[in-house]
């Protein structure tokens, strides 16, 4: 790695040879000092990921050492299979389908919320303070405690205030038995709307405000100064938002973990909570393993496809300039 | 160099004279010992760094309050104890035991667990020791729980610390009202008719009951009413019964009560959230594990205590109930396990049930495990109105035959094998489904009958 190659190219006179001398030494000692990072992030991300690909080739179920064996690719050949079986008997074609609606729903939501709120606290306004401190709450607390006092505090259908707001309408849902999926949306909405906030406030906050005047100077509407001007800005900040947005709200577990236990059905059953189920509770490492590579693989595959159109719109938003 | 012999040489002597005092402190202990003439007949010298691992069920919050008192007894034991929620711990406490970690000593296990561990030589005998001290009174404890607890080989492999079975909890004065009588011994037919003429949209409902996925909530009860009407998760050759005309019957019963005269909801129902329904009127009968009755008897923790009456578990075709039990157990990899039964010993004796009795009132008392408990006046006078009932549900209770029909597995509200919890989890999940109104209950028996062979197939059972 660190051994200097002779250089090829031979150089026309003193003056650059040493340029290129010096380039190269830097680029030696450059990969010496960043030796330490690399091997630490190779030991901690690869190492765990060859350890996972070695369980899953394995029948390994804790509580039962007389039974592990090498399987080889058996416990994949199961999974996927049971991808295309109309029984989904490991509930993870389910997890996959609720992975996906959980994140593309709350990340859409959020953004949309986000932009909303984020609008709202840039304009002046008395307490305004109070007000954007009250809408960032939601993202300090603990995603355990905001969970529990989703499920008793408001859709609790004796105590819940939802219901009890609802109910002069003549509306009583049950709303994690008859609609989970959509609770548990609104929870990470209401969880992860904040955060959107913060970042969309910070791109509306970067624009000049010289630019704003201008238009208003120009006779432009609040809503033209807001397409015209404030949005497209925001490109680059909804992109960051959705960005990181799907890669904290595809691990999300603790709404579901408190509330419905992946039920009912597998209505709510996700990704991490699928894993969680075998390889935790049900102490089944090896198929644990082999569901945490196909989703590593997924991952891949989703995040590149992501990337790529990200990439393409950041091009088309540079061209327009 | 010389300053480092000097160095060396300081350290040494601290440390002898750390010894002497040590062995000072210890001579006054055996002297004071033998001044008081009420001193038990343990060894309490025996030393050592002791790591628990507790569940953080009242019961044990209410040892951690007391551990003061080991440590007075044990003064040489350095007792850590890590107290944590059931959900939380018993990951940790499993995968410990399992991958032999050696991280405890001493851990709380279910009867679940129990005679798996041993099978597979993860914790050691404590039965014989415990047998050997007269002071111990092993043979107050109740024989069912032995049973459950032990081992294959008849030795028991945990020390049981309180245990529970189930029964109906229901309110006198809706009962009154509607002149109604609960039988001593009612069915599940009759519950239903109760249920369905008490049932008020609004609450309180008829009755509520545990819905919640999961193999120890949703399914304790639902394995116990299934096997009241006859039914099995397995026949002996491990083939699934669960479309068996009795098991569907129980099945169906269960999931059409909560759907017709149950609370709300019901999915998302666990232990805790039926108790505050009971507690805040809003039921009128639910069935639970006999470890509520203390909580319920209590007019400061249940608003409707005077108002609450006990029955036995609803039967069918037979009685059926449930039995648990959390206990002690001592990993095979301690390397302290003089100091771990010392403090198992400590923890399941009757002084300790005083203990608790005489520090923080009955209500605190670990109970469900020592006759001796039930036959305490002062146990008798605080649960007057359970203890002699509860006695009874345990004492009828047998792990080793839970059904009509003979099975391969033992336990009663569970099958009692280590990868039941991934069966139990989704047959859970897919009859919460049926009570929130997405899956016709044929279509659901179907898939968890079909799930329990494929289960059953992929773990070498069928």
């Amino acid at each position: 790695m660190a051994t200097a190659e002779p250089d090829s190219s031979q150089a026309p006179n003193e003056l650059t040879a040493n340029a290129a001398i010096d380039t190269r030494r830097y680029t030696s000692l450059g990969r010496w000092l960043v030796a330490p990072a690399f091997i630490y992030a190779v030991i901690v991300t690869q190492a765990p990921f060859l350890v996972t690909l070695y369980d899953s080739t394995f029948r390994w179920n804790l509580m039962r050492p007389d039974r592990r064996g090498f399987i080889g690719l058996e416990n994949y050949r199961n999974l996927l299979s049971s991808l295309v079986d109309s029984s989904d008997s490991y509930a993870f074609r389910a997890a996959i389908v609720n992975s996906v609606t959980f994140t593309v729903g709350a990340v859409v939501i959020s953004l949309l919320l986000g932009l909303l709120f984020a609008e709202l606290v840039n304009h002046r306004f008395p307490g305004r303070g109070v007000v954007r401190t009250m809408l960032i709450t939601p993202f300090l607390v603990m995603p355990v405690a905001s969970a529990l006092g989703w499920k008793n505090l408001m859709m609790d259908p004796d105590f819940g205030i939802i219901n009890w707001a609802l109910d002069p309408l003549g509306l009583d849902p049950v709303w994690l038995s008859q609609y989970p999926r959509e609770s548990i949306i609104i929870m990470l909405v209401w969880r992860w709307a904040p955060f959107m906030m913060l970042i969309l406030l910070a791109g509306m906050q970067s624009i000049d405000e010289e630019v704003r005047e201008a238009v208003r100077v120009d006779g432009a509407t609040r809503w033209q100064e807001f397409s015209g001007i404030t949005l497209p800005h925001l490109g680059r900040f909804i992109q960051l938002g959705a960005l990181l947005g799907t890669v904290y709200i595809v691990q999300e577990t603790d709404a579901i973990f408190m509330t419905t236990q992946g039920g009912p059905g597998t209505s709510t059953t996700t990704l991490p909570f699928r894993v969680y189920e075998t390889a935790v509770r049900g102490s089944n490492i090896g198929m644990g393993a082999a569901m945490g590579v196909i989703i590593v693989v997924l991952t891949i595959v989703a995040m590149t496809f992501l990337l790529r159109i990200l990439d393409r719109m950041l091009r088309g938003q540079y061209a327009d300039r | 160099m010389s300053n480092d012999l000097n160095r060396r040489d300081v350290v040494k002597r601290a440390g002898a004279v750390g010894l002497g005092a040590g062995a000072v402190a210890k001579l006054g202990q055996v002297y004071a010992q033998d001044a008081s003439p009420a001193a038990p007949a343990v060894d309490t010298s025996i030393s050592g760094e002791l790591n628990v691992a507790m569940v953080a069920n009242p019961q044990m919050v209410a040892l951690e309050e007391l551990a003061g008192e080991f440590q007075a007894q044990y003064p040489n034991i350095t007792l850590n104890l890590l107290v944590l929620p059931e959900n939380e711990i018993r990951d940790r406490i499993r995968t410990d035991v399992s991958t032999q970690a050696g991280q405890f000593d001493v851990v709380t296990i279910g009867m679940f667990e129990a005679a798996d561990y041993a099978l597979q030589g993860w914790t050691i005998d404590v039965g014989t020791p415990l047998q050997e001290d007269p002071n111990y009174d092993y043979a107050d404890i109740f024989p069912a729980m032995v049973s459950a607890l032990s081992g294959e080989d008849g030795l028991l492999y945990a020390a049981p610390f309180y245990g529970e079975s189930c029964m109906l909890y229901y309110r006198t004065d809706l009962f009154e009202a509607a002149g109604l009588t609960m039988p001593e011994q009612p069915t599940w037919t009759e519950i239903g008719e109760f249920a369905a003429q008490l049932h008020n949209p609004d609450g309180p409902y008829g009755i509520v009951l545990r819905a919640l996925p999961g193999w120890g909530e949703f399914g304790a009860p639902l394995t116990a009413t299934m096997n009241a009407f006859g039914g099995r998760w397995f026949d002996e050759d491990w083939n699934s019964q669960l479309a068996s005309e009795a098991s569907a019957a129980g099945i169906t019963f269960y999931t059409d009560l909560l759907i017709n005269s149950g609370q709300p909801g019901a999915t998302t129902s666990g232990f805790t959230e039926c108790q505050n329904l009971f507690n805040q009127g809003q039921a009128a009968m639910w069935m639970d594990a006999t470890s509520a009755a203390d909580l319920l008897g209590d007019p400061e923790l249940n608003p409707q205590a005077a108002n609450t009456g006990f029955a036995n578990p609803p039967s069918e075709e037979i009685g059926s109930g449930w039995l648990w039990a959390w206990a002690f157990a001592i990993e095979r990899e301690s390397e302290h396990q003089e100091a771990a039964l010392a403090f198992v010993k400590w923890a399941t004796s009757k002084d300790y049930v005083q203990l608790v009795a005489d520090r923080l009132g009955w209500g605190s008392v670990p109970s469900g495990v020592r006759s001796s408990t039930y036959a305490d006046p002062g146990y008798q006078e605080y649960a007057a109105g359970f203890a002699d009932l509860v006695l009874s549900i345990i004492d009828a209770q047998d792990p080793a035959q839970c059904c009509v029909d003979p099975t391969p597995y033992k336990g009663l509200q569970f099958v009692g094998v280590p990868e039941f919890v991934t069966l139990g989890d989704s047959v859970t999940r897919e009859l919460a489904d049926v009570i929130a109104g997405n899956t016709e209950i044929a279509d659901a028996i179907t898939r968890i009958d079909d799930m329990a062979n494929q289960w059953a197939v992929e773990n070498g059972y069928q």
